[in-house]
């Protein structure tokens, strides 16, 4: 049986977890995790890797000037899916004032997931 | 020249700033907070990345968000904030001399909270030998670059020291499109968080080069073009042989934080050579009577809700003396730390009550065990557990066990 070995980064626990595959790569069980999130983690981490993505977003105050506003994903999403909400975000320009958790783009990728704001401007 | 007074004036704005004022107040001093910069949120504010909260709001917060939620609170209370106000000096008597546009404010503080947190070492610091050149800088002046200041500060990276701001580096470097060549660990362990090596390295396929050093910086033209790295012994010594030349525009530094306490040393605040901070009792008290010490500039945190909790105990002190309560006056227990422990925080403890004492070994121990023991006798003993340095662990002493104690405590972590 294949085994993969993983470290669990849902809380900073860090957990080492043992994943046992079966011939369709399936995971059959899972060990060394202290809690249930540890087990959900590592299911999710072997058939479709998701994170949360943070990055910046063009921001234009009120009194014309630029600056960066710092924004991520509501929910963590496919991980494959990072780079081009990279290259979606590069285009995006947001106008001041701007509260913590506004909406920058909505249904980010098809993913049902939100780009926000992570804090006022 | 103004002059005010306050029960307790906070120096920093950062996360152990905000976090202490906002316990001063609630413990009923008033409470002034002086931050240099034009925004309260310290070095949050260019940690754009998530993983903050997760202890203390059970939340993944991003840096910005965690900052924000002391902003907020902040906003409700009457903690009077300075900002884009510098503190110039701390007498030894309280006297907090500042300057802002408006000139220089002297503020009375029947306490001082110190919580003015870390600065990165630099190249100059570790002694990296080399030519001179534009393109050698710390990780986190390239996250200001970057994630503040709307620069590009580089094309092709390589990056010193696996410390938690050069992994969230190598990330940020890669999703903005640039190449990270690798990162390389003088140690023959990662210094960083695991969920840091696992998502800012893995992820992008960054690979780590665990000990091995930047032996020397190549410039052409005035910038950098190529760092040569070299594989070290297990005493850190260069290996004849085993250099290679990687080219690069840019080399980030990852290298330790030490604590920025210039305002605590004018003070007069004792240092613990350990740490870098200032050393303290129970309550966070320094040398100096009245004068705590809270956060990074204490000792270097890997977590910020950590940094908050410890900001929350120095508040809550500092509001107490300057009602002027007194702690019981006990015999001090000076807390003595065998190797591999590096430091413990506090180093003495005045108090009988249930206390936290914050520790880092210097190497990691698969299977060790803690062991506390006073006047010949053991107090705890913990399960067999790994220690690593990049984890700062705590130690939660209960009246039970401090009762039993006498004069010093000795901390040892014992491989099983």
């Amino acid at each position: 049986m294949d085994t993969r070995k993983l470290v669990c980064t849902v809380c900073p626990n860090s957990c080492g977890i043992t994943v046992e595959l079966n011939e369709k790569a399936e995971a059959v069980r899972v060990l060394g995790n202290k809690c249930p999130r540890g087990e959900a983690f590592a299911r999710q981490e072997i058939t479709c890797p998701v994170r949360v993505i943070t990055s910046t977003a063009l921001l234009r105050c009120e009194d014309g000037r630029e600056a960066l506003l710092p924004v991520r994903s509501s929910e963590a999403f496919a991980l494959s899916k990072h780079a081009r909400a990279m290259e979606l975000l590069r285009h995006v320009t947001v106008r001041s004032p701007v509260r913590m958790g506004d909406i920058i783009i909505r249904n980010l990728l098809d993913t049902g997931v939100d780009l926000i704001a992570s804090c006022d401007s | 020249m103004n002059k005010l007074q306050f029960d307790v004036v906070v120096i920093g704005g950062g996360p152990a700033g905000m976090g202490a004022a906002l316990k001063a107040q609630e413990n009923g001093a008033s409470v002034a907070l002086v931050e240099r910069n034009p925004r309260l949120g310290g070095i949050l504010l260019q940690c754009i990345h998530s993983g903050f909260g997760l202890r203390l709001f059970k939340k993944e917060l991003t840096g910005p968000e965690y900052a924000q939620r002391f902003i907020n609170r902040l906003k409700d209370t009457g903690v009077k904030v300075f900002l884009s106000t510098m503190v110039l000096r701390i007498t030894p008597d309280r006297e907090v001399v500042c300057m802002n546009e408006t000139g220089i404010t002297v503020i009375h503080a029947k306490a001082v909270v110190l919580a003015m947190g870390c600065r990165e070492r630099t190249r100059g610091e570790i002694k990296i030998p080399g030519d001179r050149c534009a393109g050698v800088m710390t990780a986190g002046q390239a996250q200001h670059y970057i994630n503040i200041d709307n620069f590009c500060p580089g094309r092709r990276f390589v990056i010193l020291g696996s410390g938690d701001i050069g992994l969230i580096m190598a990330r940020r470097l890669s999703l903005e499109g640039m190449k990270v060549e690798g990162v390389y660990e003088l140690m023959p362990y990662p210094n960083g968080l695991v969920r840091n090596l696992k998502n800012c390295l893995e992820d992008f396929g960054i690979p780590l080069h665990l000990s091995t050093t930047v032996s020397r910086v190549i410039g052409k033209n005035g910038r950098v073009s190529a760092v040569e790295v070299t594989k070290v012994d297990d005493r850190q010594r260069p290996l004849e042989g085993t250099s290679e030349i990687v080219p690069c525009d840019t080399l980030l530094l990852s290298v330790g934080l030490v604590p920025e306490n210039e305002l605590s040393l004018g003070a007069g605040v004792r240092l613990n050579p350990r740490t870098n901070g200032a050393a303290v009792d129970d309550s966070l008290q320094t040398s100096v009577p009245g004068v705590f010490s809270c956060g990074n500039v204490l000792h270097v945190h890997d977590l910020a809700d950590n940094v908050t909790m410890e900001a929350e105990r120095a508040g809550e002190s500092a509001a107490a003396y300057a009602k002027g309560v007194r702690g019981e006056s006990t015999a001090d227990l000076k807390i003595h730390c065998e190797e591999p422990i590096g430091y413990t925080v506090p180093s003495v403890i005045r108090s009988r009550e249930k206390t936290s004492v914050m520790f880092r070994v210097r190497r990691p121990c698969d299977r060790a065990r803690l062991t506390v023991i006073s006047a010949g006798e053991v107090l705890l003993r913990g399960k067999p557990r790994r220690y690593i340095p990049s984890i700062m662990e705590e130690l939660i002493l209960t009246p039970a066990v401090l009762q039993k104690a006498e004069g010093e405590i000795t901390m040892k972590i014992e491989s099983v």
